[in-house]
């Protein structure tokens, strides 16, 4: 405490204080807050909390079968780290258990909820995340105004399951990342190669000042590897200075 | 209830001193029931409307509407679930006028102070309704039968049946009215005088019937009313002596009874999968609620949370006298949790999971495994909760398979330059795509011995802006002119 305050207070430890106070999964020294890596090296070390926080919303937009194949991924590397049920929920009847399992959904933890309406849907998710024995949630919304978004990152909060957003309508305040997915073409000599995703970071809480609200951008491909499904970087930032330099 | 046709009438508006009739339809149209007013009038039922018109002309009648009749009768035993769970109506039958209710009455009766007393409330109650009631108790339920509509309407001492129906007219065995003629021309119009009687004779001239409605009234045949709802061992009960109305007291009076319930299940070591509440009224209704768990559950407070959501839906109405509170399923659960951190978590889990489907149903709630079918649409089994709960990992198919298959296949307009070749362009909701890899095609035959869909040539295709869809032509290569393709799903 004494030491905080005769430090300068650099931005970033003041936006890490604010953080803390609106109990945000923080960065304290030394102890990152529970983070589940995404396994693509060059990812991970950008984001502060060294890959998806959990407890709290992690939002991914974008085109319907990239951002659903790229949630899906996510939702597959918070099973493999956590324990407990997957949970999904989807006003839609889309959703193909061989085609999710393929992307490294570990379908046999998998509960698909499907509510009428979008108001239970929120409500649902809500319950979700308030759960203790769920590993991950992933909810497929249209937009949530400012209360219901707080609400679901305040359950998130209090019980620390990750809550993925995929959403298609306004963005979601609450948010800690934001990512837009598109689809990117694949290579192969012959057919259609591996899936191929352009990944942009379009916000994330705690980055460097004035870095909070810059894109970072991947393309990345689909392996499967001996581990299962994991994702390659193939090009992007590779640290902040990147970043940096480019704008520059 | 004698008058039950016109009683009904009368809880609906209709003026008690006018006299009433109910006459069935048809072109031979006769009274079926009559209020009081009009049997003082001399009228009696199987009159014709005419005759009946004659005699008292300012009579009103009513059609008979026996549906109507036995729907009342339901909702009347239902509430009769208050005096005992064995409560059943007595439906109208062919030419036997019963009307009535079955109440088998057998270890209830202490409850409310002896055989008389409970018969006293539950005429006294009907009564208070508008219901003109008679009553009576027996050993047997045709003696009650028998002595409710033709005798005195009281108790009936054990072992008395013999003797006290030996008075009544022979309709008091529930027979048909061809066999009460028939009786009655014999000078038979007693039930006594059926008693010294061989059996065999009577048999070949009214079968079985009259015989075996005997022994039914004297206890040689056993006769077992069937209930309307099973019995519920596991059940608690509250009766209040002032009826309650506030929600406030109807949560209390749950709060109370869930930890009864929940000491009854552990002695057996049950927990709950299925919780109903029936909730009586004074108005002779009942409504009755139920909650699901996915797992066999003790836990009171979370019961309790789960039943909530509901009773602010109860109307109390003119008030609420008793709640009956049964575990209608119930599944073996230990007295104990092992693992405390992974026993909460599970805990919690199935806590949540209760909460989602008891708001938005269970069966929206779904886990999947793989189905021994190739073709996409019936390759995957839906799990209800409990199924998932339990789910293996098994091994779904290799091939690539998208995460979006549309629940129907959607036509597109496509250009291809070969029969089996895949298509340079397609346009899917109105935007065209224009095809820069494709992959296939991989051909999934129609399940012939299902139905005669031809088979389909699947493509995996991929736009210019890397979009990848599955497509498939319907059909072999030139089976249908012009080519028939559909989008069936979304690659990630």
């Amino acid at each position: 405490m004494n030491n905080a305050r005769s430090a300068t207070p650099d931005l970033t430890q003041l936006r890490a204080r604010i953080g803390a106070l609106e109990g945000l999964p923080s960065l304290a020294a030394g102890r990152p807050a529970e983070a589940v890596p995404l396994g693509v090296a060059a990812i991970d070390d950008c984001l502060p909390w060294g890959g998806l926080a959990a407890g709290g919303l992690h939002e991914i937009r974008g085109g319907a079968g990239a951002s659903q194949g790229f949630a899906a991924y996510l939702l597959g590397r918070l099973a493999g780290r956590r324990r407990g049920k997957l949970l999904w929920l989807t006003l839609s009847d889309h959703l193909h258990a061989p085609g999710l399992a393929g992307l490294g959904v570990p379908v046999e933890r998998l509960l698909v909820v499907r509510p009428p309406r979008g108001a239970d849907l929120l409500w649902a998710a809500e319950e979700g995340l308030r759960c203790k024995g769920v590993a991950g949630l992933l909810a497929d919304i249209d937009g949530a105004d400012f209360r219901a978004a707080r609400r679901l990152s305040l359950a998130a909060r209090g019980s620390g399951v990750p809550g993925l957003m995929l959403n298609r309508g306004a963005p979601l305040g609450p948010a800690l990342t934001r990512w837009q997915v598109t689809a990117a073409p694949s290579e192969a000599t012959i057919g259609v190669g591996a899936w191929r995703w352009a990944l942009a970071l379009t916000r994330c809480r705690f980055m460097a000042a004035g870095e909070e609200d810059r894109a970072l951008q991947w393309v990345v491909e689909a392996k499967h590897a001996k581990g299962g499904f994991c994702l390659v970087a193939l090009s992007g930032d590779r640290s902040f200075g990147d970043v940096r330099r480019r704008a520059g | 209830m004698p008058y039950l046709a016109t009683d009904r009438l009368a809880t609906s508006g209709a003026g008690p001193d006018e006299a009433w009739a109910v006459a069935e339809a048809g072109s031979q149209r006769r009274l079926v029931a009559l209020n009081r007013a009009a049997e003082r009038a001399g009228l009696r039922p199987g009159m014709s409307v005419a005759d009946a018109l004659a005699i008292r002309p300012s009579l009103k009648l009513a059609p008979h509407e026996a549906a109507e009749e036995d729907a009342l009768l339901g909702r009347l035993a239902e509430w009769c679930s208050v005096y005992t769970p064995f409560a059943a109506p007595d439906l109208w039958r062919e030419g036997i006028s019963s009307a009535g209710l079955w109440l088998d009455i057998s270890g209830c009766d202490h409850l409310w102070g002896g055989e008389a007393a409970l018969l006293d409330d539950l005429t006294g109650r009907l009564e208070r309704l508008g219901f003109t009631a008679r009553a009576a108790v027996a050993d047997t339920p045709g003696a009650a039968w028998g002595w409710a509509r033709f005798g005195a309407g009281d108790v009936i001492s054990p072992g008395g049946a013999r003797e006290a129906i030996a008075s009544l007219p022979v309709n008091a065995l529930r027979l048909a009215p061809e066999a009460t003629l028939g009786l009655a021309r014999l000078g038979l119009r007693r039930v006594g005088d059926l008693y010294p009687l061989a059996r065999g004779p009577l048999a070949a001239r009214f079968g079985s019937i009259v015989g075996r409605r005997l022994d039914q009234a004297l206890g040689g045949e056993e006769e077992p009313i069937s209930p309307l709802r099973p019995p519920q061992s596991l059940q608690v009960q509250r009766r209040f002596v002032t009826p309650i109305a506030r929600s406030e007291d109807v949560s209390a009076a749950v709060r109370f009874l869930l930890p009864r319930l929940m000491q009854l299940l552990e002695r057996q070591q049950l927990g709950v999968r299925r919780l109903d509440l029936s909730v009586f009224r004074v108005d002779a209704s009942c409504v009755r609620l139920a909650i699901g768990t996915s797992r066999p559950t003790r836990d009171a407070d979370a019961l309790f949370r789960l039943m909530a959501l509901q009773l602010d839906g109860v109307q109390a109405d003119f008030g609420i006298e008793s709640l009956v509170l049964a575990a209608s399923v119930a599944a073996p659960l230990a007295a104990r949790q092992q693992d405390m951190e992974d026993g909460a978590a599970a805990e919690s889990l199935s806590e949540m999971l209760d909460s989602l489907g008891n708001r938005l149903g269970f069966g929206r709630l779904q886990g999947f495994a793989p189905a021994g079918s190739h073709l996409p649409e019936r390759s995957v089994r839906r799990l209800s909760v409990e199924a998932a709960a339990a789910n293996q990992p098994e091994p779904w198919p290799d091939q690539r398979r998208p995460p979006i298959l549309l629940t129907r296949p959607e036509a597109v307009a496509v250009s291809a330059p070969l029969p089996d070749a895949p298509p340079l362009l397609f346009r899917w909701r109105q935007t065209l795509h224009r095809v820069r890899r494709a992959e296939g095609p991989e051909r999934l035959e129609g399940e012939w011995w299902r139905d005669q869909s031809p088979a389909r040539d699947y493509y995996l295709v991929e736009n210019e802006e890397g979009e990848r869809f599955w497509l498939y032509r319907l059909g072999l290569p030139g089976e249908f002119n012009p080519a028939r393709w559909f989008v069936h799903g979304l690659f990630a």
